[in-house]
């Protein structure tokens, strides 16, 4: 499902950020990552790397990923695949 | 169908073409029997083992300073000594989490090779090990849920394993090698400090004892594992593995700085203090202590090349 609608202030600099994170932490020698390219396929971001991942989400959304405390319960790779699924997963609802 | 129906039976034997089980009765290798031995002589009861008190770190801190992924931030210099106690409290619920989550993964993986041909003739002993890092998650959870609140979650993701057979084993067992090795480092560190809470000092001795013939299997295992692989890949191929894993006992070590124990400690800007820490020189010497011994051994195995072992 496609969102159509305007990407706002806030999202537009979260995508950002997220971004630069993977650019500066990623092995590979690129200088761009389009919002719905596959990072997980294309390692860009490897297992290790995950958890700074989840950190830096959590410090970006100000809420913590796994909702409830628990583990990584009720989350797939597809919650992590590209920066728009991230922004969808963690950013965007209340 | 009854147990008795000689029909039933016959039904499921297998087909006439399945070749018969001749081959003779494994036998494990004398170092992985003596282990054998070594467990059973120091079998517990992992319900008894520990003397649970109401409340721990009342007086004693849980782990010594230079343990605390803060300590070399003006934000643990600002605490006084009750907040001391109580930020390493949850610091040592953290570490015990990491350790748990580690062995939690290592178990589930132990369990998915444990009959496999490659593992088959060390499959008693690995059984043993599997009860033993049971134990281990046990008493590390009865300490996060009794004193610091539960268990901190695991943001780890389990990524499918690419690459051959050979090599994700491989990983696999140097992991948890790696993790026994540097949690054994912190584990000896928190009982040589007697000021620390007598109960925090048994679980991490009881870890220490039982890690000792872990760590002496992995270092075995290991080495047979990366001599097989040896005679196929190149010496790049092991490089490149070595320079995966050395990335691997940064993160597990990195877990430690956790912003959730700063929060729960009642500390400001939990994420800035993480980076804070970790590019602290007090963290970035526990890591070179915690780390120096099996950089050692991945050299002596050609994972890493002696000027990375720096
Ligand atoms: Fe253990
Ligand atoms: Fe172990």
């Amino acid at each position: 499902m496609t969102d159509r609608s305007p990407e706002t202030e806030t999202e537009a600099d979260a995508k950002t950020a997220i971004e630069g994170w993977l650019l500066a932490h990623t092995s590979h020698p690129i200088e761009r990552i389009a919002h719905d390219q596959d990072i997980v396929t294309g390692r860009i971001l490897d297992s290790l790397r995950f958890v700074d991942l989840i950190l830096l989400i959590e410090e970006l959304s100000g809420r913590p990923v796994d909702r409830a405390g628990l583990d990584m319960n009720g989350l797939g790779l597809d919650d992590f695949r590209t920066i728009d699924a991230i922004w969808n997963r963690f950013f965007k609802t209340p | 169908m009854s147990t008795d129906d000689p029909a039933g039976r016959a039904s499921r034997m297998p087909p006439e073409t399945t070749p018969p089980r001749t081959a003779p009765p494994l036998t494990m290798p004398p170092r992985t029997a003596r282990l054998m031995d070594l467990t059973r002589a120091a079998f517990c009861d992992p319900y008894e083992i520990v003397d649970w008190p109401e409340s721990v770190g009342d007086d004693a801190q849980c782990l010594p300073d230079r343990l605390i992924s803060i300590v070399d931030t003006g934000a643990f210099d600002a605490l006084d000594r009750a907040g001391r106690r109580r930020l390493s409290l949850f610091e040592c619920a953290n570490l015990f989490s990491v350790l748990l989550h580690g062995e939690k993964a290592y178990v589930a993986g132990l369990a998915a090779r444990i009959h496999e041909p490659a593992t088959a003739s060390h499959a008693e002993y690995l059984h043993a090990l599997i009860d033993e890092e049971n134990k281990h998650m046990y008493l590390f959870s009865q300490f996060c849920t009794r004193y610091a609140g539960g268990v901190y979650p695991d943001h780890g993701f389990p990524f499918p394993a690419d690459g051959p057979k050979e090599e994700t084993d491989l990983v696999f067992y140097a992991q948890a090698l790696l993790m026994e090795e540097m949690f054994d480092h912190l584990n000896r560190a928190v009982v040589g400090d007697p000021s620390i809470d007598s109960t925090v000092r048994r679980i991490h001795q009881i870890h220490i004892d039982d890690e000792a013939r872990h760590i002496s299997f992995g270092r075995a295992h290991l080495e047979d594992l990366v001599e097989r692989l040896a005679q196929t890949a190149g010496a790049g191929r092991l490089l490149a593995i070595g320079a995966y894993l050395d990335r691997y006992m940064t993160v597990m070590l990195e877990r430690l700085a956790n912003p959730r124990v700063y929060q729960d400690a009642g500390l400001d800007d939990a994420y800035a203090l993480r980076r804070q820490a970790l590019a602290s020189e007090g963290v970035r010497s526990l890591h070179a202590a915690a780390t120096v011994r099996s950089r050692g051994f991945l050299t002596k195995l050609g994972l890493v090349g002696p000027e990375q072992a720096a």
